[in-house]
């Protein structure tokens, strides 16, 4: 189309007018963020609209909507594969499905780490925000010149990251707030993450529970473990001590890589000495523990249960679902997908700590035959579908270090539906999963 | 079905289906505080943008019988990729901002809705300049500043996808 005398003489004036704001959010709110940095020096008014929280929230809603489609935003933690640049030195980051295509996100580096020792672990992701957890297996002492450089000091590393403004912060380190002995027991550690954003949509908490021995001077047959908090605000910028504390009795062990974070809420499985086992959950908003009861038929460990020690919870509509093998009268195993629900009707009193006890009623709500999934290994979800990795060419690697190619594929119990979203993803192993959406936001 | 009369600022008439032209918002008020038998004059709006608003009108109502769904009502994805296949074609930058512009003013929103996102899809592989040419945004940074910026995010001025 041929710009006429008359629509040269109207661009004039309509740019003469400028475009209006409302217009301007509306278009760059579609933009990625690459092109959003680009553009700060655009104009300075420019800067200021893109950097204001009201525009950073647009944004982010768009982006959000748009992930909600058939196309998953993920982001992996996957070993070995995919952390080596062409000159083959080895890298710490994620790597990022989206468009069903996978890129490589390095982490930004540290001073200080050695790579080769170093381990990552993916703590969530919300709101474009990444939490990673690091640790140096090597640099477990400093010298005391270095003891006020957060970063060359560190056993472990917290670090909030954006990855697509490529913005990062160390957190400082937390304080316990418990005797030396204690301190030297303490195992456990599990850490949650939520953006909570009543008021400023670039706040988050994040918090870490550990446990240690009971805090009763009298109990020196390790009766009672004790899980306590703490958290870490980013508007104040500091740790501090959550008032709440589980005493929980008869403590075995706890199961750190089958924690999630649902809804602000933290689940985790504990398992008693009598082998009973329980969920237990901190709430990041309300800063409260509880223990949650299971329903019978799954609350006593069976030693060869690999799923309640390793399968991590997974989430069903929001809400923390357990996974668990049983057998149908023929003798061939299903896979069970036990839902808590979350009414307000479920029971729940006070033991004698003052801690919470809920005996919410479970559902099964998923039944699936073994034979189904068989080969596959389950790695997380993507809303109400189940993410697996083709184990099955694994088993072929033998003795080698050559990592066969996964396929990563979406599964919908519902439908009873299997999609295959990566093909031959070369040398990657894909262990976590989160979801994850571009923003702006800061760290 | 009733049509409705529309004036545009050069001169021209066109006659819009009542149910249509009551999408926008600006004509619809006219409607409200005049009889409906009088022309709607939009001196802000241009002969070719009524020819390709109107456009837009007819290919929805097409695309509502073919999917069987209201678009007015719904945001549809696979309505956005028919749409902008059709109307990405002819239109320069220049002419896509005008548009965006009179409907904005017109007050229609799905297809303002649908104008922005193809306004974005123009613009996000563009440099800064031509950005500001397009938008007819002062450049009102001093060299140093500018430099700054560009120094903090050196990458998101790179990449293969950047038009020059």
């Amino acid at each position: 189309m041929e710009t006429s005398r008359s629509q040269v003489v109207e661009l004039s004036y309509t740019l003469a007018l400028g475009i209006p704001e409302n217009i301007l959010v509306e278009i760059l709110s579609k933009l990625p963020v690459k092109s959003l940095l680009r553009f700060l020096c655009v104009s300075q008014e420019w800067h200021a609209l893109t950097k204001s929280s009201y525009f950073i929230a647009r944004h982010l809603v768009h982006h959000s909507s748009c992930s909600d489609q058939i196309r998953p935003c993920l982001l992996f933690l996957s070993s070995l594969a995919g952390n080596f640049e062409d000159d083959c030195k080895p890298r710490l980051g994620f790597s990022l499905l989206r468009d069903e295509e996978i890129t490589f996100l390095g982490l930004p580096s540290l001073p200080n780490l050695t790579i080769k020792t170093a381990a990552l672990k993916l703590v969530g992701s919300s709101n474009g925000l990444v939490f990673c957890h690091v640790i140096d297996t090597e640099n477990w002492t400093s010298t005391t010149e270095e003891k006020h450089d957060i970063a060359s000091r560190f056993r472990e590393l917290l670090l909030v990251w954006n990855p697509a403004t490529q913005q990062f912060r160390c957190l400082p380190e937390p304080k316990n707030n418990i005797s030396l002995e204690q301190e030297e027991e303490a195992t456990s550690v599990l850490f949650a993450f939520d953006c909570v954003h009543d008021h400023d949509i670039s706040e988050y908490k994040l918090v870490r529970v550990f446990s240690h021995g009971s805090d009763d001077p009298t109990d020196h047959g390790k009766e009672v473990t004790t899980f306590e908090a703490q958290v870490f605000i980013r508007s104040t910028n500091s740790w501090r001590q959550v008032k709440d504390k589980l005493a929980f009795p008869s403590y075995k062990s706890c199961f750190e890589s089958t924690a999630t974070t649902l809804n602000g809420v933290l689940y985790w499985k504990v398992v008693q000495k009598s082998d009973e086992c329980y969920v237990l959950s901190f709430s990041l908003h309300e800063e409260v523990f509880s223990i949650i009861q299971l329903p019978i038929c799954i609350r006593y460990l069976n030693r060869d249960d690999y799923n309640w020690t390793t399968v991590p919870l997974y989430s069903w509509k929001d809400s923390p679902a357990i996974v668990v093998t049983d057998y149908s009268a023929n003798g061939n195993p299903n896979i069970v997908f036990w839902v808590m629900s979350t009414n307000e009707e479920s029971k729940s009193n006070t033991n004698e700590s003052g801690t919470q006890m809920r005996t919410p009623t479970w559902v099964q709500q998923v039944r699936l035959k073994y034979s189904v999934l068989d080969g596959f290994g389950m790695i997380g979800r993507w809303k109400d579908q189940f993410l697996f990795t083709s184990k099955k060419t694994n088993e072929a690697a033998g003795a080698t270090d050559d990592i066969e190619p996964e396929d990563l594929f979406l599964y919908d119990p519902r439908s009873d539906t299997k999609r295959k979203i990566v093909k031959h993803a070369v040398r990657i192993k894909f262990i976590q999963v989160e979801n994850y959406v571009e923003s702006l936001l800061p760290v | 079905m009733k049509k409705i009369s529309v004036r545009t600022s050069d001169g021209q008439e066109f006659e819009l289906e009542e149910n249509l032209a009551m999408e926008s918002a600006t004509i619809k008020t006219s409607l409200d505080a005049f009889s409906r038998d009088d022309i709607i004059l939009l001196p802000n709006v241009n002969s070719w943008e009524m020819v390709k608003i109107i456009e837009f009108f007819t290919k929805v109502q097409e695309l509502e019988t073919k999917f069987g769904v209201k678009f007015m009502e719904k945001k549809e994805g696979r309505f956005l990729e028919a749409f902008q296949a059709e109307f990405d074609k002819d239109l320069s930058d220049d002419n896509l901002y005008c548009l965006l512009w009179t409907v904005d003013y017109l007050g229609i929103e799905v297809l303002l809705e649908n104008l922005c996102h193809l306004m974005a899809e123009r613009t996000k592989n563009k440099t800064v300049e031509s950005c500001r040419n397009l938008f007819g945004v002062q450049h009102d940074y001093t060299p140093e500043e500018e430099a700054e910026i560009r120094e903090d995010y050196s990458w998101a001025f790179e990449g293969p996808e950047i038009e020059e």
